[in-house]
């Protein structure tokens, strides 16, 4: 399994590799650069302005050595200035992915906690009345945007009820910034995206769980007088969240992503807002660094996926 | 700086920034500008305010719609947001009034020199809120930080400018000197009081650039080298400052809480605590509406104003903008040489139709280059004709211009003897752009001009397309929110870098450089030479203006602000204003 892990992350560096070379020719590709949007009537020289902020960034320099000169900082832990922040690209992407991490992991714990329990729930039972008013309550939020709900709910909670804030990462006053804060104010957000998250699961869970109780080995189990309950919690549930873990690892990747229309909505400083936002400022050292942290996240939540395989399977063994 | 682009434009309060301006129809962050507009003055629907006694106490939140970047020492960030926050706990050297005026604020006074070349400034008895007063070596140590090479080079400053004029700065831009005190660009009189020189003659400089200066405390920042300001944590939250409040906590780009600044020295502020929060403007009406909010200071749309005056306990008020929304042309093309055709698009656009339907109202058509709220103004009595929508006239000076009607009813351009076909650019992202686009598409038609739509593309494409001179661009939309100073420079001389028509006129350079000679140190006389220069451009018409939109402001009963206080550019002099409790 170690040296499995080792191969993976090495095999990694080359995809890596092409990922930045993909997306910084990209970037260079799209029209305009960060400075070519000064637009002051007040600046007696603009154009002079704009060559100088170039040449002070290495915009003027040729793309390929532009290229090797970001990638011999970047892995020196050197991510550059934003252009249109002047910040350094680490202390914006710092509480950004603070902000994205403690809303997409409570949103994945609420799918997770509430969509599997859900489904195994209705397996055990179905076509039953339970089975189906849930499916259709779960068929109608598995339809409906996530960005509905968040209106729905920052209508309901924020502005009728006045119960959970209805935008921002933190609040204000002496607590501002704590963890509790923090949750505070990424609940209701995640729960936009819990609520089209969670009927997915325990839709796949309540599927899963009743193809594998068909196979013959859980015939076996049952002939061999094991109680109902071990039969489901030791050879149908274990077996059925083997495809689950596919998605699972999907959703690690996009743990870091952030949503843009969500943290829109929510005023939520996170990675999507951070990148939008690049984007359409030509920012480009914010954009290789988002971009780097998401390939990353999404090549390790493949790995987790695949690791996982042998945990739960025992016939995937990765020697 | 301020380019707002990205962000609205729409509604930008003025707190400090008293240079502001342009560029239209932002994608990104927030809403956009070149339709953002809004017409008549006016409309409140519930009472204006102020009436009463002024009570102390009491938190004020207001809010934005586009975040502020945490870098809070003055002019270190290029946004306007990040300007409406450092603004109220950085005062400049002078404020402007209701009637956009500039007026004392930290300088009390201000003589010329008989050459006009040396301007001499007493500061108020202004202190920090340590206790120290504000003085003459602090604004020295401003105007050596804004030219300083590190503020132009390392940290990426976009400010330079407002120093730019003074005796010395290209020395000191470029690390031959670092002060102005050394290169006859400042002397120092006493604490209190000291001369500035400049290296032209020039009329609008003190309201152009040296007025926006926000003089930061030399005794807390000397120690620290200019180039690591941006990772000081005095940039993070400025312990020291001279303005109406103080920052008690900065919220990361949430929120930014503040305290009144009992040293303040235009009086402490009646309301005790400020809160300015980022929000999305799709909510806004929401927390207006719950009280959580009770001042909107930008991201509010034309759209939301029938919604906004239904909610009870609210106030609306809708100005004009200090700016104006264009349809772009490339004057030296052939098609527009003939000023004959550019003045027949300005008659054959319906701009009141476009302004009521697709702005609902709340702009005000124009036909010059300064739109009606600035001081400079000049109207029909000047002699300005207002290109009343006139499709007839339209046509005859086509005719007159030689585009013969063709017989499938289109008009055939002169100069390539084909049926004309003009293209039109404009950037996504707001649907008020692009029902502009479709309402000129279909004015035109009507005086026999084809005009075909681009596919929209993001601000910053555009932008970057009109600036170089793209050829495949040929007539585009934008807007460009002005600076309080009507002064031409900058848009409208032949050499000028965002003139984008690319309108190369002697006659037009002469007139505006009357309008900043020493003459002009006269406001009469400035105001005279301005208003000579509009009727010019009125009659040349370098691009073709659509209208000046509205400013869009809302907030809660319970705030009171004087009516003294309020500028078409929005609210002044926070410490006036006092909450109902």
């Amino acid at each position: 399994m170690g040296t499995y892990i080792t191969r993976r992350l090495l095999g990694m560096i080359p995809m890596l590799f092409f990922i930045t070379v993909a997306v910084f020719l990209m970037m260079h590709a799209a029209p305009g650069n960060a400075f070519n949007s000064i637009m002051n009537p007040a600046i007696k020289d603009p154009q002079a302005l704009i060559a100088s902020l170039e040449a002070q960034n290495f915009l003027n320099k040729p793309l390929w050595w532009q290229y090797f000169h970001w990638i011999g900082l970047f892995v020196t832990g050197n991510w550059g200035f934003s252009f249109a922040q002047h910040a350094p690209v680490i202390d914006l992407v710092g509480p950004a992915i603070q902000n994205t991490l403690i809303l997409s992991v409570m949103a994945e714990i609420i799918t997770l906690a509430i969509g599997i329990p859900l489904g195994v729930l209705q397996s055990r039972k179905p076509y039953s009345g339970f089975d189906y008013t849930t499916s259709v309550v779960s068929f109608i939020l598995f339809s409906v945007p996530y960005f509905i709900f968040a209106i729905l709910l920052i209508y309901l909670f924020a502005i009728h009820l006045r119960i959970f804030p209805a935008q921002g990462a933190v609040g204000t006053g002496p607590n501002a910034g704590s963890l509790l804060d923090h949750i505070y104010h990424a609940l209701l957000p995640a729960l936009s995206i819990s609520l089209v998250s969670l009927a997915f699961y325990s839709r796949n869970t309540r599927g899963s769980m009743l193809e594998v109780s068909r196979k013959d080995y859980v015939r076996t189990a049952y002939a061999k007088g094991l109680m109902e309950g071990k039969v489901f919690s030791k050879h149908v549930l274990r077996n059925a969240l083997i495809p689950l873990i596919t998605f699972f690892g999907l959703d690690i990747g996009n743990l870091v992503g952030g949503a843009v229309i969500l943290e829109g909505l929510f005023s939520y400083q996170g990675m999507g807002l951070l990148t939008i936002s690049a984007v359409n400022n030509r920012d480009y050292n914010v954009i290789m660094a988002t971009t780097i942290i998401f390939a990353v996240a999404v090549l390790l939540g493949n790995l987790l996926a695949d690791i996982l395989y042998a945990v739960v399977d025992p016939r995937i063994r990765y020697n | 700086m301020k380019r707002i682009g990205k962000g609205s434009m729409a509604t930008i309060a003025l707190a400090a920034s008293l240079t502001m301006l342009v560029a239209g129809c932002g994608s990104g962050g927030g809403s956009t500008n070149s339709s953002n507009g809004t017409g008549s003055n006016s409309s409140n629907n519930t009472s204006t305010t102020t009436t009463g006694q002024p009570v102390d106490g009491g938190t004020l939140t207001m809010a934005q719609g586009t975040k502020f970047n945490d870098e809070l020492i003055p002019d270190m960030d290029a946004s306007l947001y990040t300007a409406n926050v450092v603004g109220y706990a950085f005062d400049p050297l002078m404020n402007i009034d209701k009637n956009l005026n500039f007026v004392s604020d930290l300088a009390q006074t201000w003589t010329w020199s008989s050459d006009k070349k040396t301007v001499t400034i007493t500061l108020a008895n202004a202190n920090w809120s340590d206790g120290q007063p504000v003085t003459s070596d602090d604004v020295l140590f401003t105007m050596n930080y804004l030219a300083s090479k590190a503020y132009n080079t390392t940290l990426q400053g976009q400010y330079g400018y407002l120093v730019g004029p003074v005796v010395g700065s290209t020395r000191i831009g470029n690390g031959k000197a670092t002060s102005f005190a050394s290169t006859g660009g400042f002397k120092k009189i006493s604490a209190k009081q000291f001369s500035i020189t400049f290296k032209t003659v020039d009329a609008a400089v003190l309201w152009s650039d040296i007025s926006s200066i926000q003089p930061i405390p030399e005794h807390v920042l000397k120690n620290i080298p200019i180039s690591s300001w941006n990772t000081a944590s005095y940039d993070k939250q400025p312990t020291v400052v001279d303005g109406p409040y103080t920052f008690k906590q900065v919220n990361g780009q949430d929120s930014v809480e503040y305290t009144a600044n009992p040293n303040y020295f235009q009086g402490k502020p009646h309301i005790t605590n400020l809160v300015i929060k980022t929000v999305s403007p799709d909510v806004v009406p929401g927390l207006l509406a719950n009280g959580s909010v009770q001042y909107v200071l930008s991201g509010l749309k034309p759209t939301d104003v029938a919604k906004l005056k239904q909610i009870p306990g609210i106030v609306v008020k809708t100005p004009p903008e200090n700016g104006f929304s264009y349809l772009g042309i490339k004057d030296y093309l052939p098609e527009f040489k003939n000023y004959k055709v550019r003045q027949a698009l300005e008659y054959g656009l319906n701009r009141q139709a476009m302004v009521d339907g697709i702005l609902k109202g709340l702009g005000t058509p124009i036909s010059g280059p300064l739109p009606p709220v600035s001081w400079a103004a000049a109207t029909t009595a000047d002699g300005m004709n207002p290109y009343n929508y006139n499709p007839t006239k339209a046509g005859q000076l086509l005719d007159q211009a030689g585009w013969k009607m063709g017989s499938n009813g289109f008009r055939i351009d002169p100069s390539t003897g084909k049926e004309a076909n003009l293209t039109l650019s404009y950037s996504s992202g707001d649907p008020t752009v692009q029902a502009e686009a479709v309402a000129i598409q279909s004015d035109l038609a009507k005086i026999g001009i084809k005009v075909t739509l681009n596919s929209p593309m993001d601000f910053n494409t555009l932008a970057s397309k009109v600036e170089s001179n793209d050829k495949s661009i040929q007539m585009w939309l934008m807007g460009w929110s002005l600076s309080i100073d009507p002064d031409p420079r900058g848009l409208w001389m032949s050499t000028d870098a965002f003139n984008f028509e690319r309108w190369k006129n002697k006659t037009s350079d002469q007139m505006i450089n009357a309008t900043w000679d020493a003459a002009a140190f006269n406001k009469a006389d400035r105001k005279a030479a301005l208003i000579k220069w509009q009727l010019y451009v009125n009659q040349r018409m370098p691009l073709i203006f659509l209208w000046a939109p509205d400013n869009v402001f809302a907030y809660s009963s319970k705030l009171n602000i004087p009516n003294k206080d309020f500028s078409s550019q929005g609210p002044l002099n926070i410490q006036d204003w006092w909450l109902t409790q």
